[in-house]
């Protein structure tokens, strides 16, 4: 059989990244090293495991790198609220997030307070702090003097990032706009993160392990900053 | 003496490199997972707390056909392939759940942990010794938390995001193992997605007719 010329299979592989993109297969999220090393085009003899094992670590490294300064607003704004005698909040609903602050294994920072399932607005105080995924709790926070560090998530309404066909109608308030500082989880709107054949949609998400590692990012600079002032952390 | 935050960066990269050079055993853990839903048994996964069974379980984009031990299920059945997870290398309850996992024919035990134990906590063989395949998560048996200096403890332990990353490493090599099987697994369609409802029926009885 006649081998395609190079210029034919540039056209075709030109068109189906068209076709992709245009049918929201290649998020905003992908344009950063998530994409360059998503699951997509495995190399021969990689099998899927080691793709998704390369794109998380992909994603680590873009978070690293794009969003140490981020992390830094958020230890800063947590650990003068510790110093302040203000609490530090996380919000605890959905599949990860609960058990990341309740189960039960040792070592979380005791400063950090796990908020109920659904959130009493009135146990803020001003001053306060909120990490958050959830963009309902932001707004009233915020009016409760709360300073907020936001988690960009896949499915949470978000301005920037991630503009794909979930809350299409969400007029706002986005947490990018009224969050002290947000950090985003690398994790694109399709939440699965690594193409097969013959499945409908993409598969396997990864945002479980990035938010944890955000979050602990935040705590341990958090913890560096209150060690330095002298003050004591425990843990629990 | 470096901050916790410098260390964490290096100890998050250095573990996840780590489990790249155990891609033998995650893919023998995809093909055992394989055997056993080929064979008419059920998935299975399970860990203390659950963090890593709900992260899996009704998530949008993972698999529909699994199911949490002590959540949903409550007993094992000959067959039966279990996903482990663990942040210590010789848990008393987790090796209970091994056990009442192995006292039934045919089944399959794929863990997650810290492959060997640091020192005489526990007594007993670790509970990689009852795995068909056992994956050490690379945190040791204080789940890779620091020990810093002005904090009693260890702080900030990695081996959550390890056994989650793990976790579905494994599936990967399921999914692409049953697809190349002739058997294309069905996925979860996200709940926040529109028309939720209509593909859950539709990825329901899929999953109901073909058994995977």
């Amino acid at each position: 059989m006649r081998e395609p010329s190079s210029r034919r299979l540039f056209l075709k592989s030109f068109a189906a990244a068209g076709v992709a993109s245009a049918a929201g297969a290649v998020s905003p999220a992908s344009e950063t090293g998530a994409r360059r090393r998503s699951g997509r085009n495995t190399p021969r003899g990689t099998t899927k495991g080691l793709s998704y094992l390369e794109l998380l670590e992909g994603m680590v490294e873009d978070l690293l790198a794009e969003s140490s300064r981020d992390i830094d607003t958020a230890a800063d704004i947590c650990a003068a609220a510790i110093t302040s005698g203000e609490s530090v909040f996380y919000t605890v609903r959905g599949h990860n997030e609960p058990r990341c602050i309740l189960e039960d294994r040792p070592g979380k920072p005791a400063f950090l307070l796990p908020t109920e399932t659904t959130i009493d607005p009135t146990v803020f105080s001003r001053g306060d702090v909120l990490i958050t995924e959830r963009t309902q709790y932001c707004a009233p926070a915020r009016e409760r003097g709360v300073r907020l560090i936001g988690i960009l998530m896949p499915f949470q309404p978000q301005k920037t990032r991630g503009q794909g066909i979930v809350h299409i109608d969400y007029q706002g308030p986005w947490m990018e706009e009224i969050c002290d500082v947000c950090i985003w989880d690398r994790t694109p709107y399709t939440v699965g993160a690594m193409s097969f054949d013959e499945l409908p949609f993409k598969a396997v998400p990864a945002h479980g392990a990035m938010d944890g590692i955000i979050l602990n990012l935040i705590l341990a600079a958090t913890v560096d900053r209150l060690l330095a002032k002298g003050i004591a952390v425990t843990v629990t | 003496m470096k901050t916790l935050r410098i260390q964490y960066k290096e100890r998050l990269r250095e573990t996840l490199r780590g489990i790249r050079s155990r891609m033998d055993v995650i893919r023998k853990a995809g093909a055992l997972l394989i055997e056993a839903k080929i064979a008419g048994g059920r998935l299975l996964v399970y860990d203390r707390g659950f963090a890593m069974s709900l992260d899996c379980w009704t998530r949008g984009s993972g698999l529909y056909d699994i199911s949490i031990y002590r959540y949903g299920v409550k007993e094992f059945l000959d067959g039966d392939a279990l996903i482990l997870g663990s942040y210590a290398a010789a848990n008393p309850d987790d090796l209970a759940i091994a056990r009442e996992l192995r006292a039934r024919a045919n089944t399959r035990l794929v863990t997650i942990s810290p492959r060997e134990r640091s020192g005489g906590r526990h007594s007993g063989a670790p509970l990689s010794s009852l795995a068909d395949a056992a994956i050490d998560n690379g945190c040791g048996d204080r789940a890779g938390a620091f020990e810093i200096p002005g904090v009693e403890g260890g702080i900030l332990p990695i081996a959550r995001e390890m056994n989650f990353t793990i976790n579905w490493a494994v599936q990967c090599e399921y999914i692409q193992g049953m697809i190349e099987r002739g058997r294309p697994p069905t996925l979860f369609y996200l709940v926040h997605f529109p028309f939720f409802k209509e593909m859950d029926a539709i990825m329901k009885k899929r999953m109901t007719t073909y058994g995977y």
